[in-house]
């Protein structure tokens, strides 16, 4: 179907066409008025000069003179100018003294007014003669000692807009490239235009609701639905790359708290993925498997440089996808008094039970767990063994009391007194190990009382002369009667007297002595167990008072004991912010001294 | 007369039997660690050697390596005193062999049983 509109394109083509040659036209004529307008220039520059220049000759020597017919025409013709009209030498009153003219011209001369210096020099229009011949003259006084003798008058054809034979090829140049185009403009237009007409034309038939073009609407709805679609779809892109954007940074946020949070764990972490490879190091695992956490990234555990021990444990515990905890430990380093534990717990998807992520390693430096047991072992074997021995003797004599009855009298009161002692031992022992657990534990708290020394220290004397072990040995209580009341933890202090004094007693020589003392300086108070007995070994001084220190001194050792009696005293004393300290001369006797501080000077201090 | 050495710390043991197994015949001599046991030994090799295990100087376990290594073909037997729990000295006694376990307390008697079943022909060398 051609398209009913073609009429107007046609005549469209038709203006752009004419409005075409319109414009060459346009282009030729403004272009020769240039040239001409140039031309009228220099010749007025020319005319100028040349009139100029003739007046500048005297008079005399520009009109003919015999062996001079003209000199005028010699002059004019040394400047020659094609356009040159004519040239005249008048004198004042117009008369013509010489004459230069162009062929075929009949110039009219009339008179310039001489009366009007102003006028003298000048240029302008003048009457040909003949039509359409325009010419322009330029005049100049010729004057003799300040006086006007006559005028020099020069007159050239003005320029004229006709075209000449020359213009003709370039402007026709100019023009042709022109004229050719227009119609190639035209041919694309129009078959650029023709499918927009056919929309066009197919919008006005909707518009109208002929309801003819059934295949047009069909096309437009399309395109509106294409449309519609697109803008859907461009916007759907751009929520999501907005949403995308959004949780990148969340991620990154949340990743950066989460391996914040690992790194700031006493704990070494190392995660897996799941195919075994570590995607994750804390600094703490590195002290803990001796390498550096970046070493293990990005290997399985088979690559890790680790020392073959810590790897053989580690293997088992990543290997296989048994979702079942392991736990192993290892000492780092060959370090057989050091113990890294470690936990290797499998991870799953949040909400997908069945889905293994990789696996969780956890490592912890389980050094004082170890040596705590170890302590712990070593604590209830020493006591099993310290509480056995006492028993033991009491079995053994009982045992020989019952079974013997003949026995001589020296043996049965030595046996009778072995069990005393043996059981007194042992209840001492319990005891002990009763009072050093509630002072560890922190369930006894100090009871101060205001109590007088003197009574104190003769009770715990008169309870170790009771006790049978200080038997031949001479017991001396030293108290001075002007002693103030103190205040202490009687109870507490009772029980630490006690094992010095039996100390004093039991490492003592067969008629030796006790003396219980106290003194009183500004400050403190102090009082002291001092004995004549076997004395320690310098070596042994440092650690008297460690918890089951016993010595090894054969003498020491043969007297028995079990190493609680002076770790309990310390304790005691140091409860009350006091001191104790031992002083000793091997075979020659022991002084353990506690020292308090008065209770002025406490509360100064505090 | 049977000669018994009671390696011991503490006196006890040594001061009881020599009441008790006197009528069995026995003779009791008393060393305090494993030093002045090994000196007894090498004066005159008793019959039977008791010895306790924890003692100050040479213990028991010490003792009875040395006499392993001095006396290969150890004439006595030895029974072992301990208050520790027995099962923890099983592994180095029975490699050393000949070696009986008594866990502390002890009664006069049963050591008195044992005794007489160490140095009975069959049990000789155990």
């Amino acid at each position: 179907m051609p398209p009913p509109h073609s009429s107007s394109t046609d005549r469209a083509g038709l203006f752009v066409l004419c409005a075409c040659i319109v414009a060459a036209l346009l282009i030729a004529y403004l272009s020769v008025r240039h040239q001409t307008g140039e031309q009228s220039r220099e010749q007025q520059e020319q005319g100028t000069r040349l009139v100029k220049a003739l007046t500048a000759i005297p008079m005399d020597g520009l009109s003919p003179s015999p062996g001079r017919p003209n000199p005028l025409a010699a002059v004019l013709r040394a400047h020659g100018s094609a356009n040159l009209a004519y040239g005249v030498v008048t004198d004042a009153h117009g008369s013509i003294l010489a004459e230069v003219t162009a062929p075929g011209l009949v110039p009219v001369i009339t008179p310039l007014a001489a009366d009007r210096p102003a006028d003298w020099f000048g240029h302008g229009p003048v009457d040909s003669g003949v039509a359409g011949l325009e010419l322009t003259e330029f005049h100049g006084p010729l004057l003799r000692d300040g006086h006007l003798e006559g005028f020099v008058r020069i007159a050239f054809r003005s320029p004229s807009m006709a075209f000449s034979n020359t213009q003709l090829p370039f402007l026709a140049g100019l023009a042709l490239p022109v004229l050719l185009l227009v119609p190639v403009f035209f041919l694309l237009l129009r078959s650029q235009l023709r499918p927009l007409q056919a929309l066009s034309s197919r919008m006005e038939n909707l518009a109208s609701h002929t309801g003819t073009d059934t295949a047009a609407r069909d096309v437009v709805s399309r395109f509106a639905r294409f449309l519609d679609a697109t803008e859907q779809r461009i916007r759907e892109l751009e929520a999501t790359r907005s949403d995308s954007e959004t949780s990148v940074k969340l991620l990154g946020y949340k990743k950066e708290k989460v391996e914040s949070a690992l790194e700031t764990l006493p704990e070494g972490v190392l995660v897996l993925d799941e195919s075994g490879v570590a995607v994750f190091a804390n600094a703490k695992v590195g002290p803990l498997l001796g390498v550096e956490p970046a070493s293990l990234l990005q290997k399985e555990p088979a690559g890790w440089a680790l020392a073959p021990d810590i790897l053989g444990v580690l293997a088992p515990l990543v290997s296989g996808h048994s979702p079942a905890h392991h736990t192993a430990s290892y000492p780092p380093g060959g370090d057989d008094n050091r113990r890294v534990s470690v936990w290797a717990l499998p991870l799953f998807a949040p909400r997908d039970a069945t889905r293994r992520l990789g696996t969780l390693l956890v490592l912890r430096e389980t050094t004082d767990q170890l040596l705590a047991a170890r302590a712990r072992d070593e604590f209830i074997a020493h006591v099993a063994h310290e509480l056995k021995t006492p028993l033991a003797n009491i079995s053994l004599y009982g045992e020989l009391l019952r079974d013997e009855p003949e026995l001589a009298e020296e043996t049965r009161v030595d046996a009778i007194n072995t069990l005393c002692d043996e059981a007194e031992r042992a209840a001492t022992l319990i005891n002990n190990l009763l009072n050093i657990s509630r002072i560890e534990a922190g369930s006894i708290v100090i009871d101060r009382q205001w109590a007088r020394l003197g009574d104190l220290l003769n009770d715990c004397m008169a309870h170790l002369a009771n006790s049978g072990c200080a038997q031949g040995l001479q017991l001396r209580v030293d108290v001075p009667a002007e002693l103030p009341p103190v205040e202490l933890d009687k109870d507490l202090l009772r029980i630490a007297l006690n094992n010095l004094l039996t100390n004093a007693a039991k490492y003592n020589k067969a008629g030796g002595e006790i003396i219980l003392s106290a003194e009183e300086s500004d400050e403190r108070i102090v009082i002291a167990v001092q004995d004549s007995g076997i004395g320690i070994p310098a070596a042994d001084l440092e650690r008297i008072f460690d918890k089951f220190y016993r010595s090894a001194d054969q003498e020491a050792v043969s007297r028995g004991g079990h190493g609680l009696g002076l770790y309990l005293a310390r304790q005691i004393v140091e409860m009350h912010q006091g001191q104790i300290n031992v002083v000793s001369q091997p075979n020659q006797g022991t002084r353990v001294s506690l020292s308090f501080r008065k209770p002025h000077v406490l509360l100064r201090a505090a | 007369m049977k000669r018994l050495l009671v390696v011991d710390d503490e006196p006890h043991v040594a001061r009881v039997l020599r009441v008790s197994l006197a009528r069995e015949g026995w003779s009791i001599e008393a060393a305090q660690d494993g030093a002045e046991a090994l000196r007894a030994i090498a004066a005159n090799p008793p019959d039977v050697m008791i010895t306790d295990i924890q003692m100050p100087g040479m213990g028991g376990e010490a003792l009875c390596h040395e006499l392993h290594a001095r006396y290969p073909t150890r004439p006595f037997p030895i029974l072992v005193m301990t208050s520790m729990t027995a099962r923890d000295q099983r592994a180095w006694a029975q490699a050393l062999g000949g070696i009986e376990f008594l866990e502390k307390p002890v009664s006069p008697r049963r050591i008195a049983a044992l005794l007489a079943q160490m140095l009975s022909p069959e049990k000789k060398h155990v």
